[in-house]
């Protein structure tokens, strides 16, 4: 049986150890946050290293959903980071789901886990992420094919709003299992349940 | 994991519906928000100057007005920037910028499980700080823009913090939800609501470690 955090009656020295440790988590996210945007949204030369490896990601998420796009009978075509075919478009950078990336990048990392935890939960996580990001593209051609204005919807909030709360559950559900991981404790469980 | 999860899903569902009845189109509501939200940051705008040489007013408009080929999006408002050379006016959307944001904040707070007074609290701070980001957001985007205009008076610095802000901040579409969803959860952390899987791995972690 594992020792308990804090003992009986000190319930609000508990109490601020975990607001603290919230904080610190919440802390630790917007920091990384911070240092992804600044690294992925940077207004790079073109030719520069990472000016060419963000304008590499996004031609390949633009074939993902010409490939996507193809496996359900569209006949499109790529060139760079344009998908041609009944509903152009072009992939920039705000429709990589880089931002969305970026959270669950943070939200793992500030994270108390094992590190394997975190390395795993981010390949995943960031895979998830950038499939469902292409479903999301895929989505939004067939509503542009439908009506301009279905499209600036979708586009502009629901699905910004739908693929953010989603990598709210991924995080979610990994946390929950990265929990699982460390040792099992239904002593220290009751005790936090108690608080 | 079963009792967890059950009012996990019953508060994403109540904030999905709670944030459609909000958000559903209504110029009405959309043009009224617009009047009330240029007001204040002309306020603001006239109390604090964003940049030197440079005039910002915001004029609500009496209709959504659709996009042009050179907008990325349908406008409510207009942002007027009076610039020594000329004026400039861009169309922006209050109801993407500011009214969502919004309703994202008060949609989470009114789900999570807090004590009402501290829910009370927690709005009364932060709808003003939620619509506060929105003005500073408006006077960035209009810093950033009078800076890229010839013969600048905009400070270098200043030019340069414009851009990253523009850059990091304006351009992820995902901020304007991301933001307002860590605010509420900073709100809920500071009256010690902290969810389930979060405190027990915390206990967990410091008990083995």
């Amino acid at each position: 049986m594992s020792p308990a955090l804090f003992p009986r009656g000190f319930a609000w020295a508990e109490r601020l150890h975990r607001i603290g440790s919230g904080y610190r988590f919440l802390g630790g996210t917007l920091l990384l946050m911070l240092v992804f945007y600044a690294a992925l949204y940077q207004p790079y030369a073109a030719d520069s290293l990472p000016g060419r490896c963000l304008v590499r990601y996004l031609e390949l998420v633009a074939h993902g959903s010409a490939l996507w796009l193809g496996w359900l009978g569209e006949v499109v075509s790529v060139e760079g980071t344009t998908v041609d075919g009944r509903f152009p478009f072009v992939v920039v950078l705000d429709c990589a789901a880089l931002d969305a990336q970026a959270l669950f990048a943070a939200a793992v990392l500030a994270f108390p886990a094992r590190l394997g935890d975190k390395l795993l939960g981010l390949a995943a996580g960031l895979l998830a992420i950038a499939g469902i990001n292409i479903a999301r593209l895929v989505l939004l051609y067939f509503a542009g094919t439908r009506s301009l204005r279905l499209f600036q919807v979708l586009h502009e909030e629901v699905l910004v709003l739908l693929i953010i709360l989603i990598v709210c559950g991924l995080f979610a559900a990994w946390a929950r299992w990265a929990r699982e991981r460390v040792a099992p404790a239904p002593a220290i469980t009751a005790n936090a349940a108690r608080a | 994991m079963r009792l967890e999860l059950k009012p996990t899903l019953l508060g994403a569902a109540l904030f999905l519906l709670l944030l459609t009845a909000a958000s559903w189109p209504w110029s009405a509501r959309e043009i009224a928000f617009s009047r009330a939200l240029s007001a204040i940051g002309n306020l603001c705008f006239e109390v604090v100057p964003v940049a030197p040489g440079t005039e910002i007013e915001l004029v609500p408009l009496l209709a959504a007005r659709e996009r042009s080929a050179t907008e990325n999006v349908d406008s409510d408002t207009q942002l007027v920037l009076r610039l020594a050379g000329g004026e400039a006016r861009l169309g922006i959307s209050l109801r993407r910028d500011a009214y969502l944001p919004l309703s994202i904040f008060v949609a989470a707070l009114l789900v999570l499980p807090l004590e009402r007074r501290r829910k009370l609290a927690s709005l009364g701070l932060g709808v003003p700080l939620v619509l506060g980001v929105a003005i500073a957001s408006v006077a960035s985007l209009a810093v950033f823009v009078s800076s890229q205009a010839p013969g600048s008076s905009v400070p270098s610095w200043q030019a340069r913090l414009a851009e990253f802000i523009f850059d990091c901040w304006l351009t992820p579409p995902g901020n304007r939800v991301i933001a307002p969803l860590l605010l509420a959860l900073g709100f809920a952390l500071g009256g010690g609501q902290v969810p389930g899987w979060f405190r027990a791995t915390r206990a967990r972690a410091a008990a083995t470690g």
